[in-house]
């Protein structure tokens, strides 16, 4: 038996000194945090995180929220694919352990294998509650399990065509949604152009017209908070999100490096998005890729910002029982991405170490305050909590591909997170995404409950009545 | 290599004849469930065979493909599968929440899964008569969280409370920290609903005749011991669709509260509640501390965790561990005991929490709670001076370094003014919702296994502790497990103390070469000790490779087992290789194994201490 002193020197001598080397990390992971564009792409290989996989001990943590954070057996899930295919395969681990069949060759990605790989929103809701245990990265697995069907097979069909208007239309919508600039019409005090101070409103807001009310309410709102801002309109790039959950890697990869480079040379020194599926991406992928400095916020923290200094000022009585649906791309999905460089090896025998410490992103340091601060600020509104909320949220299956490919489980988990909000007696639930208000309103219809934007609450407590633009009664319920 | 592969003759089906049987068996499935819930396809099928200790099991860390996965949705097509599966001489095995290499295919092309993950409903939760009836994939976690709304609680599994409460309840042992108070899942199966391998829906206890679930032994049929025995048929014996459930009472809240984020969660400890980790000096100590609170009938929980699994639980990674656990005192938190008492009222919390200061007082004891701020530097201050006394001011002395700076990343974490109680809501966490426990045995090398555990005497326990620690220690020596300072024991006292258990974990990596073997040998000599040393079943006497060693010591039990078997499943259709199977013989690899285990084994001197 080791004496006291034998494993106090062993544990303070460091990993490096008494450690056999387990795997000197493949290149990805041990990529410089801002490899230069000419590089290459550095997106974590399969190969790369096996040794996080073959880890996974199959204990299904990853299937439940944190157990401590349980509140109800009706809402005692966290994963949507898991609760709508019910086969271990579509649960974290599940897609963890193909990730090694793969590997080890046991499976093809037939047609089978992908649908079990893209039959998931990417919601991060498995990463986040496995990492309450372990370091698994069950979410960065998934982004390179899809990356290689997509390297050997190519997209599915359904996701074929959004890659082709990504690429011809540099959005990922049809070219009958129109331009990204048609929004513009009715908002002529808003800069168009480069600035220091870009919004960047999103290809979902700025296309789906169901949704350019509350693009309209959000840049009134900068307005009157005296934010200093431009946007581009027609000319905005997309952040090609879409490209990324599809794994089209070479298509995210070009046209990541082609915004940060249109941006740069404009003189942009702060993005604001609108979108945050787009802040998520730039945050959490764009620095595997890209090496940029401009300081990218999301806008519910410039509007709770203007909220706190008082260049806001909610006035107008908004007076409803509202709950908060955390987008997962503006919660658990959008923290930094955080490069490490290191090895891995074991001490005592048997622990695993990581030499430097390898940081790990729990999905605990998106944004959930600002929101809440937002709608707690509006005279009248009064906030519920769901059951599942903050870095525990339950997805609204809006993301990840899903909707294009998979419509009727984006539509049941829609259902089963109205179901929720329902619960809690609210009339209205609130999101910051244009992604989470189309699929949750595409569900609501015969519901007591309604579904719209936080920037829409704001505006009809900070503009008025007659300056908010009004979502029309189909944005809130579509069917 | 593997102790179920050596003792198997297996034979693959040839490519054509396993793909055709694939799909006959998938189509005749889809006629009961529908097409939806049945799937025969390579990728999902995998996701069945990667399983805990399978390298252990296999060799491999995938166990065997089983022909199809199917989801029933209700018992008639539980019942419908199986006799099909008999009806085709093939064979089935169910799982729920399915942890472990017991629930998947021990042989190719041989075996349909059966998932239960649809039937996951609470049924019933009888306040008045204090049961819960539920479905296979009801956790743990789940059906607490619902009884705390109606004054109830419920006995969670070790394994933790994600776990299933039907299989743990009908068959496994089901050991967990809350046992003091409310037993192990064997103990508080009061029903269930049964589909024999056969195919036959059953049910047994009071429910057969009265249509209530209130007990297990009549007046209708009992058959639990045919069924589950002691250790459970780990899904050799049938399906279990419903069970029944004993339930206890909770003082607390209907929903508890927490602060904080991932992974550092803390729970509001309720009113009337005290969470506290306990110390005394030497085994000999805690043999007493044992036996006098479980007298006392005070505690909800009484919890023994060695030093690294809760270094383990109280940090979000390894390396954080190892800072902890450089603490020079902190590796040697041997004589501790987590203790969580709960009460109706004021009055009641002040009389136990005043017994167990007494009891602590009388043996020289400390602890660290969630007591009002006098009371809690008075009782840290004993519990710095009791393991003072044994490792020495110099050591507690060196320790304050590594202190300061854990306590100030703790503050960081949960903030000052929490930072007294910060440990207490950890342990209550850990102990009341069993939401930590795998923390503290997969992180530190990817899996574990756990060896000795008897439910015997407390005193018997420590010494099956100490047994196996020193059995472990030459693994330890060899680099095979993780040093975690060789005790690990981990358990706790059952039904006021009138049993309890110790099981000896040992944590390795499980994608080393030869790993399962090591792990195999390992269990192999801690059950040659426990028979040797008197220490009555281990937890691994199960299955038939330990069941031909124990069961000549202990009134052939397997014989028994190997009656019910051939009785109840004259088929074979019942996948039971963790369980009988009534032709076993070991095979050659195996055979190699105890002979090297023998040739080589840890010398044992019970008067050593730790």
């Amino acid at each position: 038996m080791a004496t006291t002193s034998e494993i106090t020197t062993r544990a303070r001598r460091g990993a490096k000194r008494l450690s056999r080397k387990l795997r000197v990390q493949s290149a990805p992971l041990s990529k410089p945090p801002h490899s230069s564009a000419e590089s290459g792409p550095s997106h974590p290989s399969l190969e790369s995180l096996q040794h996080l996989t073959s880890k996974c001990p199959r204990c299904s943590l990853c299937k439940f929220p944190p157990l401590l954070t349980v509140r109800s057996k009706a809402h005692s899930s966290i994963c949507p694919s898991y609760d709508e295919y019910g086969f271990h395969s579509h649960s974290g681990s599940g897609r963890v352990i193909v990730a090694n069949a793969v590997l080890e060759g046991r499976v093809g990605l037939d047609e089978a294998t992908r649908e079990v790989i893209f039959q998931c929103t990417m919601c991060g809701g498995c990463d986040m509650s496995c990492k309450f245990s372990t370091d698994i990265e069950i979410s960065e697995t998934m982004f390179a399990l899809r990356a290689e069907s997509h390297r050997r097979n190519g997209p599915l069909d359904a996701h074929a065509r959004v890659l082709e208007n990504l690429e011809h239309h540099g959005h990922p919508f049809d070219a009958e949604m129109g331009s990204k600039g048609d929004w513009l019409s009715s908002e002529p005090a808003v800069r168009v152009g480069m600035s220091q101070r870009l919004v960047l409103v999103g290809s979902a807001y700025a296309l789906r017209t169901e949704r350019r009310a509350t693009l309209r309410n959000l840049v009134r709102l900068l307005g009157a908070a005296g934010v200093d801002f431009s946007v581009l309109g027609e000319g905005e790039p997309d952040t090609a999100t879409m490209a990324l959950h599809i794994g089209a890697l070479d298509l995210f990869d070009r046209l990541a490096r082609d915004l940060v480079t249109t941006l740069q040379r404009g003189g942009v020194q702060e993005i604001v998005c609108a979108d945050p599926e787009d802040f998520a991406t730039l945050r959490g992928h764009y620095p595997k890729v890209v090496q940029h400095d401009m300081r990218v916020r999301h806008a519910v923290e410039v509007l709770d910002e203007a909220l706190a200094k008082g260049s806001l000022k909610p006035r107008h009585v908004v007076r409803k029982r509202v709950t908060y649906h955390d987008p997962c791309s503006l919660g658990r999905r959008s923290e930094e991405f955080q490069p490490w460089e290191g090895e891995v090896h074991k001490i005592m025998g048997q622990l695993l170490v990581t030499d430097p410490p390898k940081p790990v992103n729990r999905g605990t340091e998106g944004v959930y305050d600002a929101p809440r601060r937002i709608l707690a600020a509006v005279p009248g509104v009064e906030l519920v909590e769901m059951d599942r909320t903050r870095e525990y949220a339950y997805c609204c299956g809006g993301s990840g591909g899903v909707p294009q490919a998979f419509p009727e489980f984006a539509a049941n988990t829609a259902a089963e997170r109205l179901d929720e909000a329902g619960a809690t007696g609210a009339e209205l639930v609130v999101s910051a995404c244009p992604g989470c208000e189309h699929n949750l309103s595409a569900a609501a219809g015969g519901r007591r409950i309604e579904v719209t934007g936080i920037y829409d609450v704001l505006a009809r407590s900070v503009l008025g009545p007659g300056k908010t633009v009004e979502l029309a009664a189909g944005a809130r319920k579509e069917r | 290599m593997s102790a179920i592969l050596s003792s198997r003759n297996i034979v693959e089906l040839p490519p054509e004849e396993a793909a055709d049987l694939r799909s006959k068996v998938g189509e005749r499935l889809a006629e009961i469930v529908g097409q939806r819930w049945v799937t025969t396809e390579p990728a999902i099928l995998d996701t069945y065979c990667w399983q805990y200790l399978a390298e252990a099991a296999v060799g491999s860390r995938w166990m065997f493909r089983p022909l199809a996965v199917v989801l029933p949705e209700t018992s008639e097509e539980v019942a419908a599968i199986v006799r099909y599966c008999n009806a085709e001489g093939i064979q089935f095995k169910a799982i729920s929440t399915g942890f472990g290499a017991w629930g998947a295919a021990t042989r190719p092309d041989s075996m349909v899964q059966i998932d239960l993950k649809r039937m996951d409903r609470i049924l019933e939760i009888d306040a008045k008569n204090m049961y819960a009836v539920v479905e296979p994939y009801v956790t743990g976690n789940e059906l607490q969280t619902e009884a705390f709304k109606v004054g109830l609680n419920t006995h969670i599994a070790g394994v933790g409370g994600q776990a299933s409460v039907l299989a743990s309840a009908t068959s496994m042992m089901g050991q967990g920290l809350d046992g003091v108070s409310m037993g192990f899942s064997c103990r508080n199966l009061l029903g269930a609903e049964w589909v024999t391998p056969e195919g036959e829906i059953v049910r047994v206890g009071s429910f057969d005749s009265s249509g209530r679930w209130f007990s297990g032994d009549g007046p209708g049929p009992s058959v639990r011991g045919i069924f589950r025995g002691f250790a459970g048929a780990l899904g050799g014996l049938g399906v279990f669709t419903k069970a029944a459930v004993k339930m206890y009472p909770w003082e607390g809240p209907e929903k508890l509260t927490f602060t904080g984020t991932s992974p550092n969660y803390q729970t509001e400890i309720p009113e009337h509640q005290l969470s506290a980790l306990c110390i005394v000096d030497g085994w000999d100590g805690m043999a007493e501390l044992g036996y006098r609170l479980g007298d006392s009938g005070i505690a909800t929980v009484v919890n023994r965790t060695a030093p690294s699994p809760m270094g383990a639980v109280f940090t979000a990674d390894n390396n954080e561990f190892v800072d902890i656990y450089s603490i020079p005192f902190v590796h040697e938190l041997y004589y501790t005991l987590a203790v969580i008492i709960q009460a109706h009222d004021a009055e009641e919390f002040e009389y136990k929490v005043d017994v167990l200061k007494s009891i602590l007082s009388d043996l020289g004891g400390g602890m660290i709670a969630n007591l009002p701020f006098r009371q809690y530097t008075y009782w840290f201050a004993r519990f710095s001076r009791t393991l003072s006394r044994r490792v020495g001011i110099k050591m507690i002395l060196r320790s304050v370094p590594g202190l300061l700076k854990m306590f100030t990343k703790m503050g960081r974490h949960f903030g000052l003014r929490r930072l007294p109680t910060s440990m207490s809501s950890l342990v209550y966490e850990s102990a009341m919702r069993s939401g930590m426990n795998l923390r503290g045995i997969f992180r530190f090398g990817g899996t574990f296994w756990t060896a000795m555990g008897s439910l015997v005497s407390w005193d018997t326990a420590i010494k099956g502790a100490k047994v196996g620690a020193q059995v472990k220690q030459k693994y330890i020596q060899r680099g095979q497990f993780f040093d975690d300072g060789a005790d690990n024991a981990w358990g706790g006292l059952y039904e006021n103390g009138a049993y309890s258990h110790l099981e000896e974990l040992a944590c390795y990596d499980p994608t080393e070469e030869k790993s399962g073997d090591t792990a195999i040998g390992y269990i192999f000599e801690t059950n040659l000790a426990s028979a040797e040393h008197h220490l009555s079943l281990p937890l691994n006497a199960v299955g038939p490779q330990a069941s031909m060693f124990f069961g000549p010591l202990c009134r052939n039990y397997q014989a028994w087992q190997v009656k019910i078997k051939q009785a109840y499943d004259p088929n074979d259709a019942s996948e039971g290789s963790s369980y009988v199977m009534p032709d076993y013989k070991p095979g050659g690899v195996l055979k190699k194994l105890v002979m090297t285990v023998l040739d080589d084994r840890a010398e044992i001197d019970l008067t050593k201490d730790l």
